[in-house]
């Protein structure tokens, strides 16, 4: 008997084989879903109607309450306006951010001396934790010891030194650039990847007829990565409503909460005063919020189209 | 083929809402198991040969670990059955709550600090009642009671029971770089006045008077504490921690608030604040001070343990209380000697009463003089320190105790709790920092707190009638 006879005999056995198969590659993951996804969302909305009653010592209803004190708080004025400000800032710094990852990875796509070295050299920051990083960066950044504050001493610059996370005016962007300084490595390395898909015919040809440097980029570049280029402006975007590490390493959030950002107003009114509901409060209203904005920004992207390769 | 396949996702699904579901409802079980029974004697008892090991979980923060090793060696030395397992974290503050509220790897004992969990897991029965514990006899035959100092008494109670055993009593003043002070002549000044003339010298000789650690404002509580009270008097701090519904909003509106408030303004608009010091953390600012950048910091007794690897040989510091203002009501040198620590026993702990017995030789006096030594900060409890090798840091922290007026606010259940390093502003407002980056005035502060007042009053009663 051939051995696909043989099989064939045994095709129902196979059948159910397959199915439990399935079922249990499906289990974990659905699984993880359903208790880390949808239950945890569940009770968070549960806890945005509840209060901590510290004398009682548990959690009551408070209908509405906390949605009209989280509401009064962003128009009047407070610290999670100046986070919520913040956070909208990161929306557009994720922008730029993709601009630069993906210029960068077209320089270095070019076979120029040393092209592989600096790729490394960007994506070194990928490997090292965020503590290691925003510590080197503090350091660098220290207002009496820095190599920054240094380097412009030097230069003659002295009244350019200051203490760049202590200042209202430098903080922020001083967060800012830390985000794209330590974010290019990553994007650039999924950007480097999806260049090197396209056909080298491409850029040939490109050479053949002398294009420019930007020609190349918006003909050639960008219309056949366009899919991957989309995917990091939905992920930006979405991602921006989750920075709140980098605040809290850098500045804590300082100097008086003008380097906050709403995630971080959340994290620290759960750890501090153990406010789940207030934090639970926000956490819907951005992420209807979120979901709103990344949703308008999908669809814009998605009007683009995308070149055939 | 397909149908079966939603089929078994739709069982999964369910199955994962019930698995979920059956988790939440064992934790608030246990949560009000405990709460039932105040007076909990514990699960299990000290069997003399069955083994134990108690997990102790704790805050390693400026006292370090040196101190628990030591426990963890007497304890172990009396208890032979019992392995103690020690768990320090810079972090535990937070890394602790999703672990006791979650249920989820519960250590046996905890040292802790912050009241404000405290305050939190108490009632909710997530911590033993420990009150009984106070009258229990320690190894050495005195009881909490009787040892502990006032300020840790008053502390360490909630609502009628305690749920913590007083840890540290951490002391907040001026530390003051006494090389610099010699060098030039100078004196600890006795008077907020001879303070200004003090610093204004310093900045013309191009010395920093002062740094602190700046991303963490709450280290000028040393300042604005003593301030309140040299300020406000008695009658004003009786008030503040324990007001009636008349006193608001009245209470703030109190001109020991806007003294307060343009004192601690006056050391950031006169140019007195270390350039830089905003952006720094409690390990930098401190280097700074060490490196001789500034003259004093605002700090607290355990300064000299947590830099013990970075300090200068040869380096002399002291720590000195708060000097009175010329229009202050109490004229007299003021430190904050607060009993903010804790040590206690989750409900959840395996080993509750192997925990007590912790806790209890924690208590002793051979067990406080030995974390006065190894850490050279003082404990909550009055003991002896005669005959121990100190350093003259930790003597003038002892003396700074010992000598001068010390404050620790204590709220009622009834005051505007908000909560964490600033519980004095109805309207949220963390007014230190808020001070300290001259973003607000002190009238813009106290405006905006007689405003809030009201409201957050109501808030505070109302939830104080759900309990009633």
């Amino acid at each position: 008997m051939s051995r696909s006879g043989e099989l064939k005999n045994r095709g129902g056995n196979d059948k159910l084989q397959r199915r439990i198969f399935i079922a249990v590659m499906l289990a974990w993951p659905l699984l993880y879903f359903a208790v880390f996804g949808l239950y945890l969302q569940f009770e968070t909305i549960l806890y945005s109607f509840q209060r901590w009653n510290y004398v009682a010592g548990y959690q009551e209803w408070v209908g509405l309450d906390n949605y009209r004190l989280a509401i009064k708080n962003m128009i009047g004025g407070s610290y999670w306006r100046t986070g919520m400000t913040n956070t909208l800032i990161f929306i557009p710094v994720n922008y730029v951010l993709i601009a630069l990852s993906l210029f960068i990875a077209v320089v270095l796509n070019r076979n120029f001396p040393f092209a592989r070295f600096y790729r490394i050299v960007y994506f070194f920051p990928t490997i090292l934790s965020i503590v290691i990083l925003t510590m080197v960066y503090q350091f660098s950044l220290h207002p009496t010891n820095g190599i920054v504050n240094g380097v412009l001493g030097h230069l003659g610059l002295e009244s350019w030194q200051r203490s760049w996370l202590g200042e209202r005016q430098t903080a922020l962007p001083a967060v800012i650039f830390y985000c794209i300084w330590a974010g290019i490595g990553y994007y650039n390395v999924m950007f480097t990847g999806a260049l090197q898909r396209i056909p080298s015919e491409y850029f040939e040809v490109g050479q053949i007829e002398g294009i420019t440097f930007w020609k190349e980029m918006t003909s050639i570049v960008i219309p056949t990565i366009w899919p991957t280029i989309s995917t990091f402006i939905i992920l930006g975007t979405s991602g921006a409503f989750l920075v709140y590490l980098q605040p809290l390493l850098l500045t804590n959030g300082g100097p008086n909460h003008s380097s906050t950002t709403t995630s971080l107003e959340m994290l620290t009114s759960v750890l501090g005063p153990g406010d789940y509901g207030t934090a639970a409060t926000y956490g819907v209203i951005f992420a209807v919020l979120a979901a709103v904005v990344t949703l308008i920004v999908k669809r814009l992207v998605e009007l683009v189209d995308t070149a055939e390769l | 083929m397909r149908k079966s396949l939603y089929a078994i996702l739709a069982t999964v699904i369910v199955l994962g809402l019930i698995l979920s579901g059956c988790g939440s409802k064992k934790i608030s079980g246990t949560a009000s198991d405990s709460g039932g029974q105040p007076a909990s004697s514990g699960s299990s008892s000290p069997a003399s040969n069955e083994k134990v090991t108690l997990k102790l979980a704790f805050f390693q923060g400026g006292y370090g670990d040196v101190w628990f090793k030591y426990l963890k060696d007497q304890f172990e030395a009396k208890h032979p059955n019992v392995t103690v397992e020690l768990e320090g974290n810079p972090k535990m503050g937070d890394l602790i709550v999703p672990r006791i509220e979650g249920n989820t790897n519960v250590p046996d004992v905890m040292f802790l600090n912050g009241l404000d969990q405290m305050k939190k897991w108490g009632p909710s029965g997530k911590l033993i009642d420990l009150t009984d514990l106070y009258t229990t006899p320690m190894p050495d035959g005195k009881t909490i009671q009787d040892t502990a100092t006032e300020t840790a008494l008053k502390s360490q109670e909630w609502l009628g029971k305690r749920y913590s055993v007083p840890w540290s009593q951490s002391p907040l003043g001026i530390v003051y770089n006494v090389d610099i002070f010699e060098k030039n002549g100078w004196t600890y000044p006795t008077t907020w006045e001879d303070m200004t003339k003090l610093a204004n010298e310093m900045k013309a000789k191009g010395i920093a008077p002062f740094t602190y650690p700046g991303i963490y404002a709450g280290y000028l509580s040393a300042l604005v504490f003593p301030a309140y009270t040299q300020f406000g008097g008695d009658e004003f701090i009786n008030k503040l921690t324990n007001p009636k519904d008349s006193d608001i909003p009245g209470l703030y509106k109190d001109e020991a608030f806007l003294k307060t408030f343009t004192q601690l303004q006056s050391i950031f608009k006169n140019g007195w604040i270390m350039k830089g010091t905003q952006a720094l953390d409690h390990t930098a600012s401190q280097m700074e001070f060490l490196n001789g950048k500034a003259a004093m910091i605002y700090n607290g007794a355990w300064m000299e343990n947590e830099m013990k690897k970075s300090l200068p040989p040869g380096f002399r510091m002291r720590i000195m209380p708060i000097p009175p203002s010329a229009d202050a009501k109490v004229k007299e040198m003021m430190a904050v000697a607060d009993s903010r620590d804790w040590g206690g026993i989750p409900s959840a702990s395996k080993h509750i009463d192997v925990a007590k017995q912790f806790l209890l030789l924690a208590s002793t006096e051979e067990s406080n003089r030995k974390f006065t030594e190894l850490t050279g900060a003082p404990r909550a409890f009055k003991y002896s320190i005669d005959g121990m090798n100190l350093s003259d840091f930790t003597k003038s922290a002892i003396e700074m105790l010992s000598k001068y007026k010390t404050v620790s606010y204590i709220y009622s259940p009834e005051a505007i709790n908000t909560g964490g390093a600033t519980p004095d502003s109805p309207s949220g407002v963390d007014f230190y920092s808020a001070i300290a980056s001259g973003d607000m005035t002190p009238q813009q502060v106290i405006d905006k707190n007689v405003k809030a007042a009201p409201d957050k009053w109501k808030e505070q009663q109302k939830a104080i009638a759900g309990k009633k």
